[in-house]
């Protein structure tokens, strides 16, 4: 009775979904995935970082930073300091802020690009980025879609080459808690493409099967499991058929 | 003149035998203590070549482990377990040579691992 | 009397779901703090130490390894794999077993002797040098910094960000393999055989397990019996799951070796 309730809810109000959720509020296209980093910044007497993922999304894939460079996704966690950066770890890695390839620690004036405590910090570049396919909430921007068509191409790796023969394409049917609701439906490919194994396996996704039993909405919707990047970097949960397909349109 | 050179000589003998008998003597201590070490290295040297070793002659490692054991627990605490866990892990190599040897004698059973060597 | 019963049914459940609330915390795992390049295969010991009024010990991995081999300190010496294991006493180390093998004042390195650990008697002055070792929350200024000590050395992801295989095979260091008057005298090791453990995932290549790598710094009792039990016990089967929580190959390849970070690394077969 209970759960039929909540159907109706779900099924007469558009955005029900989104009024039974909580989610995270959701900002302007052009600053979502924009993270404030403030781990040891004001404690040193400087603006915290604003880091955008748009931005390098654009050139690189999630693996380069997240699995070579060793980033964690988790913000703040990251042990980043300015001398490990001069010493090439991190934003400092060679070929990316090294102060070569691109802005490093090297001139004052360039301080400010990384240290502004600003979110919409580079707002201005992100109309470069109106010819990609759109989506509806997140960067309004369906980035698995424009790496399929070409219009981006993101570097996947600096010094670790993934091997073009592992492909695993593995798609999982994840039954939902409530009836009524069509199963979430996961396609390692399209997160293949821009994620490598370790990023999610096992720190996040525990291989031991029985753990997918706690995939629960209440869940992910405090940055676990899939909610450790949909919802705050990658397209958030807003849309619920991006990731429950209602069985009747079938897309390919 | 020559009692006194007498003496002397008879001082210096006896100052002598004394440090022989001194020298001598002592080794009873280091000597078992020898004995149980040569044993052990005597044993132990063996394991990287283990494998080269019959069923028969493994299987004498191992006895030869069980004995020398029990003198190890009669020595002082660290000593002992210092040696005793070397040993443990001598023997226990050697009983695992002997598991494998026997596997592949009797066939073995079809495992996934081992298989193809490269 | 009907209230009191509700109360204790909803104090049950919210019991119960507090319980496994725990269990699948613990399950899906606080993600741990990676450990930075010069503390990974750091080992903090503690069997006596903060009984006897000292701060644990916090045993650094990329010195010794830089100098010895994996077989010298766990098998001639006879240290544990894993912390605690070894169960350490001052007297042993005082007697020169454990650290006090070469932490004795007296053995060499690098034209200099090294520092010596415990002692049955010493003075206030002395007492000092207890720092250097029981050092876990403490700034202890120590004779090898990591820079300096691995500027030079071949680098890669992870760990310790140093290769280590590469170190030895391009001649940075020749580590130490033997103790006059504690390791033994062997016979040279025929090579072991190199071999491939099939994946249980489809689609994961198979993995190329070189024994020899491994035997250059182990011998064969690091790993045989007691990590690898041997194919008549029936352990053929080693699981991720169990690997990745300190089993098997993560003996090692969790804290110490180069971690598990990069699956390529070790699924290395052609698919």
């Amino acid at each position: 009775m209970l759960s039929g309730l909540l159907l109706l809810t779900l099924l007469t109000t558009p955005r029900g979904s989104a009024a039974f959720w909580e989610f995270p509020p959701g900002l302007p296209p052009a600053e979502h995935g924009n993270l404030i980093i403030n781990r040891i910044s004001e404690k040193n007497g400087v603006e915290p970082v604003t880091f955008s993922h748009w931005m390098h999304r654009m050139k690189y894939t999630c693996r380069v930073c997240h699995f070579e460079l060793e980033f964690n996704f988790q913000v703040n966690s990251t042990e980043i300091t300015e001398a490990s950066n001069r010493a090439g770890r991190f934003c400092g890695a060679a070929g990316c802020h090294d102060g070569k390839v691109s802005f490093g620690h090297t001139n004052k004036e360039d301080c400010v690009k990384c240290h502004n405590d600003d979110r919409s910090y580079g707002k201005d570049k992100f109309a470069a980025l109106a010819n990609l396919p759109k989506s509806r909430f997140g960067n309004n921007i369906d980035w698995a879609q424009a790496l399929d068509k070409g219009l981006i191409k993101p570097q996947h790796y600096l010094t670790i080459k993934p091997r073009k023969d592992v492909n695993f394409q593995k798609e999982l049917v994840l039954d939902s808690e409530w009836q009524g609701i069509p199963p979430a439906i996961f396609s390692h490919k399209v997160h293949t493409e821009w994620l490598d194994c370790n990023n999610c396996h096992p720190d996040i996704f525990n291989i031991k099967k029985k753990t997918t039993k706690h995939f629960s909405m209440n869940r992910i919707l405090k940055n676990e499991f899939c909610g450790v990047c949909h919802l705050n970097v990658a397209f958030p949960m807003n849309d619920c058929k991006r990731c429950h397909p209602d069985p009747k349109d079938k897309k390919e | 003149m020559k009692k006194q050179w007498l003496a002397s000589i008879a001082f210096t003998i006896a100052l002598v035998s004394l440090a022989v008998a001194g020298v001598v003597l002592q080794p009873q201590n280091s000597c078992a203590e020898e004995a149980w070490k040569t044993e052990f290295n005597s044993i132990c040297s063996k394991t990287d070549d283990a494998m080269a070793l019959s069923i028969e002659e493994n299987k004498k490692l191992v006895e030869r482990c069980d004995k020398l054991k029990v003198v190890l627990e009669t020595l002082d605490e660290s000593t002992r377990k210092v040696y005793v866990r070397r040993l443990q892990m001598c023997r226990d190599l050697f009983a695992f040579v002997v598991d494998s040897q026997t596997q592949n004698n009797t066939g073995g059973a079809d495992v996934k691992s081992n298989m193809s060597s490269t | 009397m009907h209230m009191e019963e509700w109360m204790k049914k909803l104090i049950l459940i919210i019991s119960l779901l507090l319980v496994f609330a725990g269990i699948t915390i613990a399950q899906t795992g606080v993600k741990k703090r990676r450990p930075l390049p010069y503390e990974y295969g750091n080992v903090v010991i503690n069997n006596y130490s903060e009984k006897a009024g000292l701060a644990p010990v916090e045993f650094n991995h990329w010195l010794h390894r830089g100098i010895y081999t994996c077989r010298l300190c766990h098998m001639d010496i006879g240290f544990a794999m894993k912390a605690n294991g070894s169960a350490i006493k001052a007297t042993d180390n005082a007697k020169g077993y454990y650290c006090g093998t070469c932490h004795n004042g007296k053995m060499l390195y690098d034209k200099k002797p090294i520092f010596a650990t415990c002692a049955l008697k010493y003075t206030q002055e002395e007492g000092k040098r207890c720092e250097r070792c029981h050092s876990l929350g403490k700034n202890v200024k120590r004779d090898y910094d990591f820079n300096v000590f691995t500027e030079k050395f071949p680098k890669e992801r992870f760990g310790n960000g140093v290769n280590w295989e590469l170190v030895e095979e391009k001649g940075f260091v020749k580590l130490i393999d033997y103790i006059e008057g504690i390791s033994i005298k062997r016979v040279a090791m025929k090579v072991q055989q190199d071999f491939t453990l099939a994946s249980k995932v489809e689609g994961m290549p198979a993995i190329v397990f070189s024994h020899k790598k491994h035997t250059v710094w182990n011998g064969c009792e690091v790993c045989h019996p007691d990590i690898f039990v041997g194919v008549k016990r029936g352990a053929t089967k080693y699981s991720m799951v169990e690997i990745f929580d300190g089993k098997f190959c993560g003996v090692c390849h969790t804290k110490v070796a180069f971690p598990m970070t990069d699956c390529q690394r070790c699924h290395t077969e052609p698919v």
